[in-house]
């Protein structure tokens, strides 16, 4: 499967990349390479949720749960272990692969909206301990006391560009194993026709695990980054709000491209963030009525448009 | 002295049950509409909540408005909400609707954004502030040795059943609740036998949300509104409907009474803070152990 691009597709990309390269030296102001920094978080965790659903054709209304546990996962081993903060995405993946086990196994007989709301009750039971485990997790107040991969301020370039390297290799790889590996092509015939699958030699059962535990170790893996970038982890990064967040900007991009998930949730996140004049109240009201535009009339979101008003062959397949 | 500490337990838990059998009523009220739009459209109606937060705004605006008596409220509500569930299954749902059945994942993720914008809106209108209404349902408590009820508790947990009572019995006995069952059963041999499959999803959604409303409105003069009060109650009426049994109207109000008195029993046991999980952990049991719920008889798949 090799693919041809186009003179005009290479000048996009080639334009994307000077742009993330150079953008410490060409950004106006700190705030935007903040912003940008968190925005590729968001573009993980994003491309993960779409590896679950666009693929293997399950919805996960708790993928909050896989990011705040790989955020308090890592702050707290780091700071309980006295370790750098390098040790913490790996705990972090952990934490997220073996939710993704512990969701997996028992909702395997699960399909639909029972499968969507076990997650979003996994979920919710973990934002209900780190709101009220006090002691170990500072309950609202958020914990801050785990190691930063640098300081906030003086060294805000060095953070960006660890962020925009381990960001732009987690996407890379999620969508290598969608749309390149031997496990993508298998999710996805699990994805149309299970029995079908079955009746193939697919292990149904190993397969659901499987795509739990990826899915949740990206998640978890974009928590940790997150938590050793900011330096503070809070029960909202496990809360109902960031899920619908990270399924908006799923949807508006185009499920089943890995790309266009991730892609919208850097425009999205940065957008949002950098409008901020305009009150988060009137940003969420976008955000939610964008969702609902995208439903009604683009359901295969922006990426969708572009395949069917490129030549490319589509993505699902 | 240990005969003393034994009964001492024993009135706590039969206090505590008490209590939590009065939130119950309002749970299972949330669960059943939600249930019921489930139950014929098949959709998760992630923004059930917001229809809840709508009602008791509805209650509020009555109150700033100058109307005191929480009745008159309750039927504003029903009728604002009512309306607002109408307008979002005519232009937002029925356009996902095709040959009788709305896609589900859609369906979903539509309510969710619509949950988003709810919520916020309400925020923008009206501010982050915790604000009550003027009126009350009834003064004063019911004191029973060491167990004192509000009275509003006790007729929040009546006008519950009496509005679940009422539901069950428009469903049964009318020829309009007769044609929403069987779109239910199977939409697609009701559409056959000359029933509009699309004027019932309206009548259903419109019916469910106003269930909310009511509650919104109900609960409003015994605690207060936020605009983000919708999501916990969301929560709530998800667990409801899936410890109950999706489409089970028995179920739902099972479950909700369920709900509330082991939410209020657990204060023994769980350090304070701790009985919003709950809901969540029951709800995972029960899609463990047993998926189509309690009392539910379809399997555990849609």
């Amino acid at each position: 499967m090799t693919q041809t691009f186009s003179a005009r597709q290479v000048a996009m990309i080639l334009a994307v990349v000077i742009v993330a390269a150079t953008l410490p030296f060409i950004a106006p102001n700190d705030f935007i390479i903040h912003t940008v920094c968190i925005a590729l978080v968001y573009a993980v965790l994003a491309a993960s949720w779409d590896l679950l659903y666009g693929f293997a054709g399950l919805i996960s209304f708790g993928h909050a749960g896989f990011f705040g546990l790989g955020a308090y996962s890592a702050a707290l081993f780091t700071t309980y272990l006295g370790l750098p903060a390098w040790f913490g995405p790996p705990v972090g993946a952990v934490a997220g692969a073996l939710l993704g086990v512990a969701i997996g196994v028992p909702t395997l007989r699960l399909r639909g909206v029972y499968q969507a709301l076990s997650t979003l009750a996994f979920s919710e039971s973990l934002h209900v301990v780190a709101t009220n485990w006090y002691s170990v997790t500072r309950g609202t107040l958020g914990f801050n006391q785990h190691p930063t991969f640098f300081r906030m301020i003086g060294e805000l370039h060095k953070s960006y560009y660890v962020m925009l390297a381990t960001c732009s290799v987690c996407v890379a790889v999620i969508w290598w194993i969608a749309r390149r590996s031997r496990m993508g092509m298998t999710f996805r015939a699990m994805r149309d026709d299970d029995i079908r699958a079955r009746a193939l030699g697919i292990n149904i059962v190993q397969q659901r695990v499987l795509v739990f535990t990826l899915s949740g170790l990206f998640a978890g893996l974009a928590g940790a980054i997150y938590a050793h970038y900011v330096g503070l982890v809070s029960p909202s990064e496990l809360g109902p709000s960031l899920t619908i967040l990270v399924i908006a900007m799923s949807t508006i991009g185009g499920v089943g491209t890995i790309i266009g998930p991730a892609v919208a949730a850097v425009v999205l996140y940065a957008l949002t963030e950098l409008l901020h004049l305009a009150g988060t109240v009137y940003n969420q009201i976008a955000i939610g009525a964008l969702l609902i535009a995208f439903v009604l009339f683009l359901p295969d979101g922006i990426a969708g448009w572009f395949v069917r008003h490129g030549r490319r062959t589509p993505a699902k397949s | 002295m240990h005969g003393a500490s034994g009964v001492r337990m024993l009135l706590d838990l039969v206090y505590f049950a008490a209590l939590g059998v009065m939130t119950g009523g309002l749970y299972g009220l949330l669960g059943l509409g939600l249930n019921l739009i489930f139950g014929v459209m098949r959709v998760i109606n992630v923004s059930h909540g917001e229809m809840l937060t709508l009602g008791a705004y509805t209650a509020i605006v009555m109150g700033l408005g100058g109307v005191t008596s929480p009745w008159a409220a309750i039927v504003a509500a029903v009728m604002v909400v009512t309306l607002i569930g109408f307008l979002i299954a005519r232009y937002l749902l029925q356009p996902l609707t095709v040959e009788s059945r709305i896609d589900e994942q859609r369906g979903m993720v539509l309510s969710l954004g619509l949950s988003l914008v709810l919520a916020n809106l309400v925020l923008a209108v009206f501010g982050p502030e915790y604000q009550r209404v003027p009126g009350k349902l009834a003064e004063g408590s019911i004191v029973l040795g060491d167990l004192i009820i509000e009275k509003q508790r006790l007729i929040i947990l009546i006008a519950s059943l009496v509005l679940a009572a009422a539901l069950m019995a428009f469903l049964r006995f009318t020829l309009t609740g007769k044609a929403i069952r069987a779109v239910g059963e199977n939409p697609e041999a009701a559409q056959a036998s000359g029933i509009s499959v699309r004027k019932i999803h309206l009548l259903t959604f419109s019916i469910g949300s106003a269930l909310a409303g009511a509650a919104g409105a109900l609960i409003t003069p015994a605690t207060y509104a936020f605009p983000a009060m919708g999501l916990n109650y969301t929560l709530y009426a998800f667990s409801v409907v899936i410890i109950g049994g999706l489409g089970s109207v028995w179920g739902a109000i099972f479950a909700g009474f369920l709900l509330g008195i082991v939410e209020s029993l657990s204060v023994i046991w769980l350090p304070s803070g701790y009985n919003t999980i709950v809901g969540p952990v029951l709800m995972l049991f029960t899609l463990i152990i047993r998926p189509q719920g309690l009392l539910g008889v379809k399997p555990g798949r849609a």
